[in-house]
């Protein structure tokens, strides 16, 4: 799997990690089978329970964890918030989960400083390459990439990888990953009601019939995946911060104090339980629907 | 999760109204709150019940601005709060009542926070009263609880309109009974341009609703040929929203009790930016103490509208 990719230890702080590793050598890797062992152990426990069909990550607090461990770079926190996205997805797929959304790059964020927007951009684009040549190379089985957001206002060599990497990866089956980048809720339902509009208005003289089905269909997430049931926002912050609104109307909203590179398997598996433990709630309303 | 105000409940009586026939408790409940009890007396309260109300009987009196208590800072109030109004019929159980009792003890907990809102300087002040998903519920509470509301509203009309509060209502009104219409057009028109509070009560409400009747009536203007299909931008479906009878139709922050971590489809497009706080305590135990530290908690957030603060 690409986790041992030595491209993605390109932090300091990663790299001291992988000299440590290479020292110690054996007794890692037996450290290492040993936590797979555990890691299945508890995603066996959890699965006694339900899991949800569609986790939300809200991946904030890429710059306070590079400043809080000072790293150099301006876009090291972000770095290492992609090695985390690797952690995480491989343990989605171990657990079961289907859908993982990500939320990476929100239109709101363009309003941030030129540099800043520029450096995530290229940072993104060499991500998204690297995983286009791991699709191409057979070690991406069983990921589906979707990218939703409104595409058209990123550049152009960016949406040509993005389209890339979609069409590579449409065949797969497994874990469907959606990346939302340029991405906001009010952004997507004005283009909802665009393309609703534009459909509903040539049906004649009579007057209009909107369903929210209608909607639904339009809004950039509605292809293949269905609302979501857990929302994890790591960094401490209780704010929906205009992502997936109309999606999440009913989701659990699950606030981590930890910052995203600093996720855990615990943090995930404790959200999970608390999924697990609202089910009665959640099943209640689900009949009303 | 419905809670609506009431005419004075000021001593009601809870022990008298013990298990026994459905309809004579709901028919009693319904006509006659006070003139049941025999001790008919200020501040007697559901002692034991737990019905927390730091005043007692006098009605709404924002008149008075009262100064902010220690910690919070005037200079970072929200001015506009949304709560989610849950735990009612939770309450009332744990307690061995029925669903209506936790509904009129949830509207004491209401007034007070629309008192502090009105002392504290907050100006919209919106309310989770009724969902389109509490449809659903028994013939008989939603009976009751329309009911309730329309003579809670003729009752209290008086009292707000001298406190210069004004109360909007939004949501499907097409379900709702035809007095009730007619009380809120009489409740909103009288008090339409007081300009302390903005109390807005969503009644048949739902996110999804409002932003489906907003997308219907521009799909309505583009065939009509008022506006092209390009125009269509996020300021023109916010004027088409309900919420745009406030001049702050996004709230800064919004509550929720009884511990459910949802949002449960109140105001969708309207909650972009707004912080969320969920409280533990059910409905009728949040009161004051639980607002002064909701209120806390939002002033110590950094927000950032997506953007950078560095």
């Amino acid at each position: 799997m690409f986790l041992n990719s030595p491209l993605l230890l390109t932090t300091k702080h990663q790299l001291t990690e992988m000299k440590t590793r290479e020292e110690l050598g054996e007794f890692a890797q037996i450290f290492n089978a040993l936590m797979t062992l555990m890691r299945r152990f508890i995603f066996r426990v959890l699965n006694v329970g339900p899991v949800p069909n569609h986790i939300s990550f809200i991946m904030d607090g890429n710059r306070r964890f590079a400043k809080k461990h000072n790293l150099e770079g301006r876009d090291a926190g972000h770095r290492a918030g992609f090695v985390s996205v690797t952690y995480l997805l491989q343990y989605c797929k171990e657990i079961g989960v289907p859908y993982v959304t990500l939320y990476a790059f929100g239109a709101d964020n363009f309003r941030r400083g030129p540099e800043e927007v520029k450096c995530l951009m290229d940072l993104m684009l060499e991500k998204v390459e690297l995983t286009i040549d791991q699709a191409n190379s057979g070690t991406l089985n069983g990921v589906r990439v979707i990218f939703a957001g409104d595409l058209n206002s990123l550049n152009e060599r960016f949406r040509v990888a993005a389209q890339k990497l979609m069409e590579i990866t449409e065949k797969n089956r497994g874990l469907m990953v959606v990346v939302c980048v340029a991405y906001s809720t009010s952004q997507e339902i004005v283009h909802a009601v665009r393309e609703s509009c534009v459909k509903k208005c040539d049906d004649g003289d009579g007057p209009v019939f909107l369903e929210v089905n209608d909607i639904e269909e339009c809004m950039y997430t509605s292809i293949a995946v269905p609302d979501p049931d857990l929302v994890i926002r790591t960094g401490g912050i209780d704010r929906l911060s205009n992502f997936m609104a109309w999606q999440t109307s009913r989701s659990l909203l699950h606030t981590t104090a930890a910052l995203w590179p600093e996720l855990r398997l615990w943090d995930l598996v404790w959200a999970i339980l608390k999924f697990q433990r609202m089910q009665d709630y959640f099943q209640k309303k689900k009949k009303f629907d | 999760m419905i809670s609506l105000r009431v005419p004075s409940p000021t001593s009601f009586d809870f022990r008298r109204f013990h298990a026994g026939a459905l309809e004579r408790r709901w028919r009693l409940g319904r006509d006659c709150l006070l003139s049941f009890s025999p001790n008919f007396s200020e501040n007697r309260r559901g002692t034991g019940f737990g019905i927390r109300s730091t005043k007692s009987e006098a009605p709404f009196t924002a008149a008075e601005e009262e100064t902010l208590p220690d910690g919070l800072q005037p200079e970072l109030m929200p001015k506009h709060v949304a709560v989610i109004m849950d735990g009612n019929g939770r309450w009332a159980k744990s307690r061995g009542l029925q669903p209506w009792d936790g509904h009129r003890a949830g509207v004491e907990a209401l007034r007070e926070i629309v008192e502090l809102c009105g002392k504290w300087g907050i100006q919209v002040l919106t309310v989770f009263a009724f969902s389109t998903d509490n449809w659903i519920r028994p013939r008989i509470e939603i009976d009751f609880l329309l009911s309730l509301f329309e003579r809670t509203l003729k009752s209290e009309l008086q009292t707000l309109a001298k406190n210069n509060v004004r109360i909007s209502i939004i949501g499907d009104s097409s379900k709702l009974p035809i007095s009730l219409l007619r009380v809120i057009n009489e409740v909103e028109e009288v008090t339409k341009n007081n300009t302390r509070l903005q109390l807005i009560v969503a009644v048949g409400y739902s996110g999804k609703y409002d932003v489906l009747q907003a997308c219907r009536g521009i799909a309505q203007k583009v065939k009509d040929g008022e506006i092209e299909v390009e125009e269509i931008d996020e300021r023109l479906i916010e004027q088409e929203l309900e919420t745009n009878c406030t001049e702050f139709p996004y709230p800064d922050l919004l509550i929720r009790t009884s511990g459910e971590l949802r949002v449960s489809n109140f105001l969708l497009w309207q909650l972009a930016y707004t912080e969320l706080f969920f409280a533990q305590e059910l409905w009728p135990d949040f009161g004051r103490s639980g607002f002064i530290e909701a209120l806390m908690s939002f002033q110590q957030r950094q927000r950032r509208f997506g953007g950078r603060k560095s």
